[in-house]
């Protein structure tokens, strides 16, 4: 087990001008399980391909315990990867497929054995060791693949998206036997996933990515509570923080005609701009006779609580989505006009990966 | 195979088919399939004729002028389909034993003219050359007599050839040594001996294994030395003393002064290799001689030609003529003589000569066209030797002693083709060492008897 | 349903074509008419089964006739002679050992330099379509011209490309058809089949899973131990393929031998022989008989040599 850095690591494609992962510094500690999380193409899998040593490192380095492993060949780093779709040896039964980096390391029959048995029964697998892959449904595979991994008792493991694969139900539930189990074990795992709930559920830290760009790394409490940019905060939450640009008049940002005072410190850092962005959470948006105008598009029931969406209407400006928690026993629906008023706001530069200004 | 079901069996049976195919198409020489067809006036006439011929510019040749033919005969349509000379035989061969009628004239060498004139699949045509302008007689004796049977003739002669010995006189001046006009094997040995050095061969003889390869040279040879393939009485004489010295002699002489690779030279390798001044002297066709005189032949002008070297007998040389016959099969026999007695005509090499090239004549068939003085002058290097030698040969009796068949290198039984390649592969086998000439011709005179015995 | 594929053998008309099949699909659901459809299967399978295996029992009945081509007037009906005559004939072993040397030696080596093409071919380099389309060329080569281009500009003893870099590095310049028959012939087969080898290995190697390739690295399987443990098992079935119809395809091989050595040497192969039998002796019946000999031969060796094959494969991949 052991700690993993990423320094200044920086991976361009062949044929791409952007780099796909941009100068990334990342400091996982010693067990910690940290989800990688943002949307499709930010560059997810390609830092943790670097971290496998799958994907060479243009720029940078990247560590592993005290070991500099930049240059090193993915056989010699130590680490155990559960792939994707799974990438099973599809000549192999469970047991072998499970057994393969052992032997490869030359640990004997009987530890192999051993492992390859204590492995299966954690992930419920004995009785399909003598199976292909091919004779397995996809959740059972999706627990070879871990157990392939975890035989291994490798520095670290890496987990890209594993249950995408799943439906929703197996979903969350392997998303709680992972997380166990990787306590118990307590292995450093990088865990990758665009999925949200999966990063906020599962995550000791949560890293999250935008085009290449490390965004914020933090606990996922503190990414909610505290996000360091528009895109951080519009990407954290379910459903998601509604952010309006909004023009400032009198020391008040103005979110379709009712003003929403401005923190002294947040005007300071203001540096004279005309405008900012408000964000407001679903839970932070209360119906009153005061507020913003809202139509009312569609009432989600869930049933303790609901969640109207909707938008501002366009006499007071260009319309804006807002989404709103109410108890569920609402009586509004599709159509109503309300206002809503904001008990709490979180104000960032005006654009979409501004920073946030209080 | 079948049992085990595997997903990719219906790939691999289309892949196999197509397989099979490519390689038919290959083709080896066993498949008429790249048998060219050439239609040389498509207009609708009463009268069709298939020419079966082989593949060889003298052919080429005559397929061209045929045009004229058939600007004199109107009504008359003449299609020639070229073939390799293994397609050819075989293909002629099946038309005419399964009586298909698919040719009406074919063009087939003197082994198989009295052959198939027993068997009664050709036309005989004695009735069409009695005329004063085909004037038979003009038809070298020798060939004549090769294209008869009981007295009849049953194919003309398009052209023919006898063997000599070519020399290159550069290279024996150079070694100051001279060949004899009728040189013995003897004295043949001596001289390519004598002239082998790191950059010249003595000499250049066929040595890939077939009856019409080595065997042709061979039979020659054995004849010269007193053996033959059968007697009188079709007793096989392939290990006999005779037999087996000439094919020992041969073996020698490819060893010390033959080329480096034998059992892949044919004439094809001979004669680059006469071209390229890498052989000082070459025992092959007459014909060949033309190829060595023509135009882009760097050894034009400086060959010499004699006789077939000899031992016990005064002529060596082979006999062969490529003829035209007329199978029984078909419909249309007036028309298809009156086409073979204009290709073989005088009137056929005087069209040749004046609108191609003298040089292209066919030559080894008639006396006249080496009289011609346009001839004389466009073949004066070898021309006088081929008559010479064509005149004198005997293909009743080219050996020491009689022999049942009518023939010089070959015998003309349907067995011989069989007989001979085997035993030209245990030669072969023998020339490269890995058996001994006498476990070659034991073997290669089991295999002779079996077909001598099918004689009697 | 009749009315309709009557139309449709006649209409050019893709679109209704796609129409019936989707109908068709519709309806075979229904088991009465796959009943009547698997029904209207037989004339079509019988069909099939008269145009592949009419020339082979023709083969059969010839056999028992004694015909040669050149003798029309001794045709009769002579049971087993001409077996007789080819088992009593000594041609038969030695032409079954040419053919297993021949037809294993020329396998065996255009499988691994398929191998070798193949994994080169795999990699991503510049230029790489174009080295692909060089090293298929000689599989396009018809059969014929590919023995003739050998033996003219490669083994030729005076200009042949063989022996003149053999002597430019000083290494013994062999009279390669006189001396070493069977291993040119092998040779020349090899240039032409590594291609065909070679484009099979190359679909497996393609068509293998690059995730899974990555997985075993990251277990820590070096490069060898991954084509050993992974990639082999991956491919054997694409060997299968190969050796298959390389085999049957190379069984068969006459053109090489007809041009370069005459089958001298101990390379007269089953082939050749029956070739020889056929268009040389021109005698109908024993060449029959060898035809029949040979398929029974091939269809047992192949089948032979496959089981061994695949077990000795099978069992190696296990271990
Ligand atoms: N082999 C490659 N060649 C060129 N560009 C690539 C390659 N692989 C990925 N990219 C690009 O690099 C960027 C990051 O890709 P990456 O696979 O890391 O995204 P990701 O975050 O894993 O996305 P997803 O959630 O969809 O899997 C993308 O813009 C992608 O198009
Ligand atoms: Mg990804």
């Amino acid at each position: 087990m052991a700690a993993v850095e990423f320094v200044n690591a920086t991976r361009t494609y062949e044929g791409t001008k952007q780099p796909a992962v941009d100068d990334l510094n990342l400091h996982i500690n010693d067990g910690e399980f940290l989800v990688l999380v943002g949307p499709s193409g930010c560059g997810k899998s390609t830092s943790l391909r670097m971290l496998a040593g799958l994907e060479p490192v243009d720029g940078g380095s990247i560590r592993i315990g005290e070991r500099d492993v930049t240059s090193i060949a993915p056989k010699d780093r130590d680490v155990a990867m559960v792939f994707q779709n799974y990438a099973l040896y599809p000549h192999m039964t469970v047991a072998e497929n499970m057994a393969f980096a052992l032997k490869i390391q030359k640990v004997s029959k009987s530890e192999i054995n051993k492992r390859v048995q204590d492995a299966a029964k954690l992930l419920d697998l004995e009785p399909y060791l003598d199976r292909r892959p091919k004779a397995l449904s996809g959740g059972q595979r999706q627990r070879v693949a871990m157990g392939r991994a975890i035989v291994r008792e490798p520095q670290v493991f890496l987990m890209d998206e594993p249950l995408s694969n799943l439906d929703a139900k197996l979903r969350v539930q392997t998303r709680t036997q992972i997380a166990e189990l990787q306590r118990r074990l307590g292995v450093t795992t990088v865990y990758v996933t665009h999925d949200q709930v999966e990063a906020m559920t599962m995550g000791d830290r949560v890293a999250l990515l935008l085009d290449g760009v490390l965004q914020q790394v933090d606990t996922p409490r503190a990414l909610y509570e505290s996000p360091s940019n528009a895109f951080v905060a519009g990407f954290i939450g379910s459903p998601a923080m509604s952010l309006v640009s909004s023009s400032i008049a009198d020391g008040n940002a103005v979110v379709a005609g009712f003003p929403i005072p401005i923190e002294r410190s947040a005007i300071n850092n203001l540096n004279n701009a005309k405008s900012v962005m408000v964000g407001m959470r679903p839970e932070d948006l209360t119906v009153n006779a005061e507020g913003i105008p809202m139509e009312i598009d569609l009432v989600e029931e869930l049933g303790a609580d609901a969640y109207l969406y909707g938008k501002t209407p366009s006499e007071v400006g260009a319309p804006v989505s807002l989404i709103v928690r109410v108890p569920g026993d609402t009586k509004l629906t599709r159509g109503s006009r309300v206002k809503v008023k904001p008990t709490r706001t979180y104000l960032f530069e005006d654009s979409p990966t501004g920073k946030r200004l209080t | 195979m079948r049992q085990r079901k595997a997903p990719w069996l219906g790939a691999a049976a289309a892949l196999f088919t197509a397989a099979l195919v490519s390689a038919s198409c290959g083709g080896g020489t066993d498949t008429a399939e790249e048998a060219e067809t050439t239609t040389t006036e498509t207009a609708a006439t009463p009268v069709t004729i298939t020419v079966a011929t082989v593949n060889n510019g003298q052919m080429k040749d005559m397929e061209q002028l045929t045009a004229e033919y058939e600007a004199q005969n109107p009504g008359v349509d003449v299609v020639f389909q070229i073939m390799e000379e293994g397609d050819l035989r075989s293909s002629v061969t099946a038309d005419i034993a399964s009586g298909a009628g698919q040719y009406d004239v074919v063009t087939i060498g003197s082994y198989e003219v009295p052959q198939w004139a027993a068997n009664g699949w050709l036309t005989d045509l004695t009735p069409y050359v009695g005329t004063p302008e085909y004037d038979v007689d003009d038809i070298i004796k020798p060939v004549r007599d090769a294209l008869s049977y009981e007295g009849q003739l049953y194919a003309v002669p398009f052209y023919g050839e006898s063997s000599i010995l070519m020399y290159n006189k550069e290279i024996i001046e150079a070694a100051g040594l001279t060949v004899p006009n009728k040189p013995t094997w003897q004295e043949v040995a001596e001289i390519a001996k004598k002239v082998k050095s790191d950059k010249v061969n003595g000499i250049c003889m066929r040595g890939k294994p077939g009856w019409g390869e080595s065997f042709a040279v061979l039979t020659t040879m054995v004849q010269t030395f007193g053996g033959n393939w059968y007697d009188m009485d079709w007793k096989a004489g392939v290990n006999s003393p005779e037999f087996t010295q000439a094919i020992t002699f041969y073996k020698d002489l490819l060893e010390t002064a033959g080329p480096k690779d034998p059992l892949s030279y044919s004439f094809n390798e001979c004669l680059n290799g006469m071209k390229n001044g890498d052989f000082a002297m070459w025992y092959d066709a007459t014909s060949l001689a033309g190829l060595l005189e023509s135009d882009d032949s760097p050894v034009k002008g400086k060959m010499g030609y004699v006789y077939a070297p000899v031992v016990k007998t005064k002529n060596s040389g082979w006999l062969w003529a490529w003829s035209l016959a007329i199978p029984k099969t078909t419909k249309n026999v007036d028309a298809a003589a009156d086409f073979i007695t204009w290709a073989t005509s005088k009137e056929y090499h005087q069209l040749v000569g004046e609108t191609l090239d003298w040089n292209r004549v066919p030559p080894g068939s008639r006396t006249s066209t080496f009289e011609n003085p346009n001839y004389k002058e466009a073949a004066a290097a070898y021309a006088p030797i081929t008559l010479e030698v064509m005149s004198s040969v005997n293909p009743n009796q080219p050996g020491v002693n009689p022999q049942p068949w009518v023939g010089i290198q070959y015998v003309s039984i349907p067995e011989f083709q069989d007989v001979g390649n085997q035993v030209a592969q245990l030669v072969a086998d023998a020339v490269a060492g890995r058996i001994t000439v006498k476990e070659a011709l034991d073997k290669g005179q089991e295999i002779a008897q079996k077909a001598g015995d099918a004689q009697k | 349903m009749p009315a309709f594929s009557a139309r449709l053998w006649f209409s050019r008309d893709l679109r209704e074509v796609r129409l019936f099949l989707q109908k068709a699909k519709s309806t075979t659901k229904k088991t009465a008419d796959k009943a009547k459809l698997k029904g209207l299967l037989y004339p079509a399978v019988i069909f099939v089964i008269i145009l592949t295996q009419l020339p082979f029992l023709l083969t059969i009945v010839f056999s028992s006739i004694n015909w040669n081509l050149l003798k029309p007037a001794d045709r009769q009906f002579v049971g087993l002679e001409n077996y007789a005559t080819v088992f009593s004939s000594g041609d038969l072993i030695p032409a079954l050992i040419a053919t297993i040397t021949m037809t294993t030696m020329a396998v065996v080596s255009s499988l691994l330099l398929g191998l070798l093409f193949a994994l080169l071919l795999d990699r991503k380099f510049k230029g790489r379509a174009l080295a692909r389309t060089l090293i298929i060329t000689p599989f396009l080569v018809m059969p014929a011209a590919a023995a003739l281009s050998w033996k003219f500009s490669m083994f030729d003893t005076n200009i042949g490309a063989v022996n003149y870099f053999a002597g430019l590095l000083g290494l013994p310049e062999p009279a390669w058809i006189t001396d070493y028959p069977m291993v040119s012939i092998v040779i020349v087969l090899a240039w032409q089949f590594t291609p065909f080898m070679m484009l099979i290995l190359l679909a497996g190697l393609q068509s293998q899973d690059q995730e899974v390739l990555e997985a075993a690295a990251v277990d820590g399987s070096s490069t060898w131990k991954t084509f050993q443990l992974i990639t082999m098992p991956h491919l054997r079935v694409y060997f299968e393929i190969a050796i298959l119809l390389g085999t049957i395809i190379l069984l068969q091989v006459f053109d090489p031998i007809a041009i370069l050595t005459k089958g001298t040497g101990g390379t007269k192969t089953l082939s050749y022989l029956l070739y020889e039998r056929a268009f040389i002796g021109l005698n109908v019946g024993e060449a029959a008989a060898y035809g029949v000999i040979v398929v029974v031969i091939t269809i047992v060796l192949a089948t032979l040599a496959l089981r061994t094959l695949f077990s000795v494969f099978t069992r190696g991949v296990r271990a």
